[in-house]
């Protein structure tokens, strides 16, 4: 083949690519378990809190409001996005929302809040809670008297949360 | 500088005459920025040997098979493999220095270095050469790396620190200067450039007391094989007068 022909310069190229996409498949597939296995490392034990006992893997996702920090699937129980979101204090708050396999809500769990005692922090005890427990994808999370600025963030959170989870 | 000259030179003297940060300015740019702890010096500098000693053995290889017209996308395309490789692994099993070093590991693929050696060197030098030239680079690179950390961490931290990239667990800890008395700016990039240009013209300052020595001794030379002429054309004069 003609070495200053075109025909030579593509062949070239594509064989060098070709081999080059080999390789990085190789290591692809040696380092991908890695990879997503850490990436889960710092919140398996929170994801464990939701559903004990289960695979996690990360999920990729892409949210336009900006509140989803993180996606979970759940092998065989459903899916955890983790939640960054303001109420009162400017600093705001993180919480996870799981959904079940059936659209249904499979736990939600505040991580990190510092919501005022007597107020917001209400939207992280056990009558609020069980209120979000009873929901489906297809509901909106009820706002709290006397702490609406919370439960607001809340409610916002759940529908970002939701609207990932019916377009997966 | 004559490629036997570098031949003849050992290793500390070529870590200075052919060191590519100090010397030929080249990789400046992430030398300054990731230089703030001796820990990103050292994966940033094992990273680097690793695609540079590689890239040059690869480049050397298929130089031969590549026409002048695409041979800076074939290098790219080497290089860029590489770097993703290396950034994979680092990933994988070194995620903490992966994520403070961040941008700049897949920013090796546009150093100067890589491409400059490839151009420079390994595509016209056999396979052994081109490793030898990518290792002696590289660790040229990673001495300038540990250079500037060394005296930004001590400086801007007052402490000495090295960590374990693969499990961040604290190796030694050596508080050099007392609390308070730190110079924080060093943590800076003003502190980089600060360190940049102090070491840069001490390396400057020894080669230039080198080339005087030289130049000196080669002038000592040239006039003693003058004074040897003149002599010798004195007593030729002088015979033929006797004559």
């Amino acid at each position: 083949m003609n070495r200053e022909g075109t025909l030579y310069k593509v062949v070239l190229l594509g064989v060098l690519c070709a081999v080059c996409g080999l390789l990085l498949a190789g290591v692809n597939a040696i380092t991908e378990p890695i990879i997503s296995e850490a990436a889960i490392a710092n919140e398996k034990a929170n994801l464990e809190k939701i559903y004990p006992g289960a695979t996690f893997a990360a999920v990729d996702y892409s949210d336009d409001t900006g509140l989803v920090t993180g996606a979970y699937s759940a092998e065989g129980k459903g899916m955890i996005y983790k939640i960054h979101t303001v109420g009162y204090n400017a600093d705001g708050f993180d919480f996870l929302l799981a959904f079940n396999e059936d659209g249904s809500v499979g736990g939600f769990q505040v991580l990190e809040e510092n919501e005022t005692a007597g107020f917001g922090k209400r939207c992280f005890e056990d009558d609020y809670v069980s209120q979000i427990n009873a929901l489906t994808s297809s509901d909106t999370a009820p706002l709290l008297s006397g702490a609406t600025l919370t439960s607001t963030g809340i409610q916002k959170g759940f529908n970002a949360a939701k609207a990932l989870f019916e377009a997966r | 500088m004559s490629e036997s000259n570098e031949k003849k030179r050992g290793f500390w003297s070529e870590m200075i005459y052919n060191n590519p940060v100090f010397g030929l300015y080249l990789g400046i740019c992430s030398t300054l920025a990731i230089t703030t702890t001796l820990n990103n010096a050292i994966g940033m500098g094992i990273a680097v040997i690793f695609v540079l000693t590689i890239s040059n053995i690869v480049i050397s290889l298929i130089a031969p098979l590549t026409p002048d017209e695409i041979h800076i996308p074939v290098y790219i395309v080497v290089i860029a493999t590489l770097v993703t490789v290396v950034g994979m692994l680092m990933q994988a099993f070194t995620p903490e220095l992966y994520s403070t070093l961040g941008t700049f590991i897949d920013l090796i693929v546009v150093n100067c270095i890589i491409l400059g050696r490839a151009e420079a060197y390994a595509c016209s030098h056999n396979v052994a050469e081109s490793a030898r030239d990518g290792l002696m680079m590289g660790l040229s690179y990673t001495f300038s790396l540990l250079a500037m950390s060394l005296i930004r961490q001590i400086l801007g931290s007052g402490v000495l620190e090295l960590s374990n990239p693969m499990t961040n667990q604290v190796l030694f800890s050596l508080r050099l200067i007392p609390s308070g008395f730190e110079i924080p700016v060093f943590t800076t990039q003003t502190g980089a450039f600060l360190t940049f240009a102090v070491l840069a013209a001490g390396v400057a300052a020894i080669k230039n007391s080198d080339e005087k020595k030289a130049a000196a001794a080669a002038k000592a030379k040239a006039d003693a094989a003058k004074a040897a002429a003149k002599a010798a054309a004195a007593s030729a004069a002088k015979a033929k007068e006797a004559a």
